[in-house]
C-alpha cells in the first residue's frame, strides 16, 4: 500500500498573520484558528507548491531549514502532520 | 418587575418601541409557580441544562437571561466579556471572567471622572474597531457593595440586596445618567487590561499572541463571526498595548489602572 498523499489548501484559503514567530492562520473552509509553531508553517508551504508523502516531506523540509535529514526530522515530520491532519488544515488520500 | 422598573429608570425607550432580542425568566414546571418558585432563564437563544434560581433572585434571573441573549445572539459586532470606561474618547477594556474585580473596578472608576461603558460586554465595530457602549446595571458582589455604598449618595440606583445567589451577595447598581445618556457614544479602545483580585500587587505586559489568545478565549462570538472576527482580533493586538495586573485591595488596583493609564495616554 503506497504511503498517503498530503494536501492542503493553504495558505489560498486562509488569512495568516506573524505574530512573535508563531504564524497565526485563520482557516476560511472550517472557520477555526490556529497558531503555528516552526516548522508547522514551512511544512505547509511544502504541501501548497506540491502535494507530496511524509517521507518527501522530511526531506524537502530540511532542505529547506537546512537541517540534516535524520531519525529525529522524520519523527518531528510525523508528529506535526498528525496535528495538522487533526487541525484540518492538510488532508491525506 | 417593579424591582426592575426602578433599576432600569431614567434608560431611553427602544426606538420605535421595538426589540430586537426577547429574554423572559419562568417557572420551569407548572407547579413551580407555588411550590418553592423557581426562575428559569429564557428567549430566543437558550443554553439547555441551566439550573432554574429561586424567585426571590427574579431580578438576577432576568439579567442573566437578558446576558445570555445577548453572549449567544450577538453577531453584529464582536462580543468580549469585559468591562469598559472611557476618558477623553478612549477607552479602557478590562476582560476578565467572574471574581476578577472587573466590575468593582469599572463601577468605581465610572464614579470618578470616567464615564462606565459596560461592566460585562464590550461590543467591537468590526469595520471601525470602535467600542461600543452597552451600560447595563453593573453586578455588585460580596464586598463590593458595602464600597459602592458609601460612594453613592443616590440610595435609588441601587437594586435590592440579593443574599444566597451562586455568588454570593449581590446587588445591582445603575450606571450614572451620564453613561446612560452616552449610550450611543462609541470609543476608541487604547488599552486592555487584565485584572486578577486577590494576589499581591503585580503587572506584567501582555505579547500580542498571548493577548489574542486571550480576547477570543474571552469572546462568545469569535467563531460564530469568522473572518471579520479574526482581522478586527488582530488590528486589536496590533495596535492596542495590554498588560494584566493582580491586586490585593481596592485602591491598590484603582492606583495600578491609573498609572497604566497615564502612561498610555488616557
Amino acid at each position: 500500500m503506497s504511503a498517503p498523499i498530503y494536501r492542503t489548501d493553504y495558505p489560498a484559503d486562509c488569512l495568516t498573520h506573524p505574530l512573535d514567530g508563531l504564524m497565526l492562520v485563520y482557516h476560511r473552509p472550517s472557520g477555526a484558528t490556529h497558531f503555528l509553531i516552526d516548522p508547522t508553517s514551512d511544512m505547509l508551504a511544502i504541501l501548497a507548491e506540491a502535494p507530496c508523502d511524509a517521507d518527501m516531506l522530511a526531506r524537502r523540509l530540511c532542505h529547506r531549514i537546512g537541517t540534516e535529514l535524520d531519525d529525529e526530522a522524520l519523527e518531528v515530520t510525523a508528529q506535526r502532520l498528525e496535528e495538522l491532519l487533526d487541525s484540518g488544515l492538510i488532508r491525506a488520500a | 418587575m417593579e424591582a426592575m422598573r426602578r433599576l432600569y429608570a431614567g434608560y431611553p425607550a427602544p426606538e420605535q418601541g421595538l426589540a430586537t432580542l426577547t429574554a423572559l425568566i419562568d417557572a420551569p414546571r407548572a407547579w413551580r409557580r407555588w411550590i418553592r418558585p423557581q426562575a428559569a432563564i429564557d428567549g430566543d437563544f437558550t443554553l439547555p441544562g441551566a439550573i432554574p434560581m429561586a424567585i426571590r433572585h427574579g431580578l438576577l434571573a432576568m439579567e442573566m437571561a437578558m446576558n445570555m441573549q445577548v453572549a449567544l445572539g450577538e453577531r453584529r459586532h464582536l462580543l468580549l466579556h469585559a468591562a469598559a470606561i472611557e476618558r477623553g474618547g478612549k477607552a479602557l477594556i478590562l476582560p476578565g471572567e467572574s471574581g476578577s474585580g472587573k466590575s468593582t473596578l469599572a463601577a468605581l472608576l465610572g464614579e470618578q471622572g470616567w464615564r462606565l461603558m459596560s461592566d460585562e460586554f464590550v461590543m467591537i465595530d468590526l469595520v471601525t474597531g470602535l467600542a461600543l457602549p452597552f451600560p447595563r446595571p453593573i453586578s455588585l458582589k460580596n464586598s463590593a457593595i458595602p464600597v459602592m455604598e458609601a460612594l453613592i449618595a443616590d440610595s435609588s440606583r441601587f437594586g435590592p440586596l440579593l443574599s444566597d445567589t451562586p455568588k454570593g451577595m449581590l446587588r445591582h447598581l445603575r450606571p450614572s445618567a451620564r453613561s446612560i445618556a452616552a449610550m450611543d457614544v462609541p470609543a476608541k479602545p487604547a488599552l486592555i487590561l487584565f485584572p486578577r483580585f486577590g494576589d499581591d500587587a503585580a503587572a506584567a505586559g501582555i505579547s500580542q499572541s498571548e493577548l489574542f489568545m486571550r480576547m477570543t478565549e474571552g469572546s462568545t462570538n469569535y467563531v460564530a463571526l469568522g473572518q471579520p472576527a479574526f482581522e478586527t482580533l488582530i488590528e486589536m493586538v496590533r495596535t492596542i498595548p495590554a498588560a494584566s495586573f493582580s491586586y490585593p485591595d481596592t485602591a491598590t488596583g484603582l492606583a495600578i489602572v491609573e498609572q497604566f493609564c497615564a502612561e498610555a495616554g488616557l
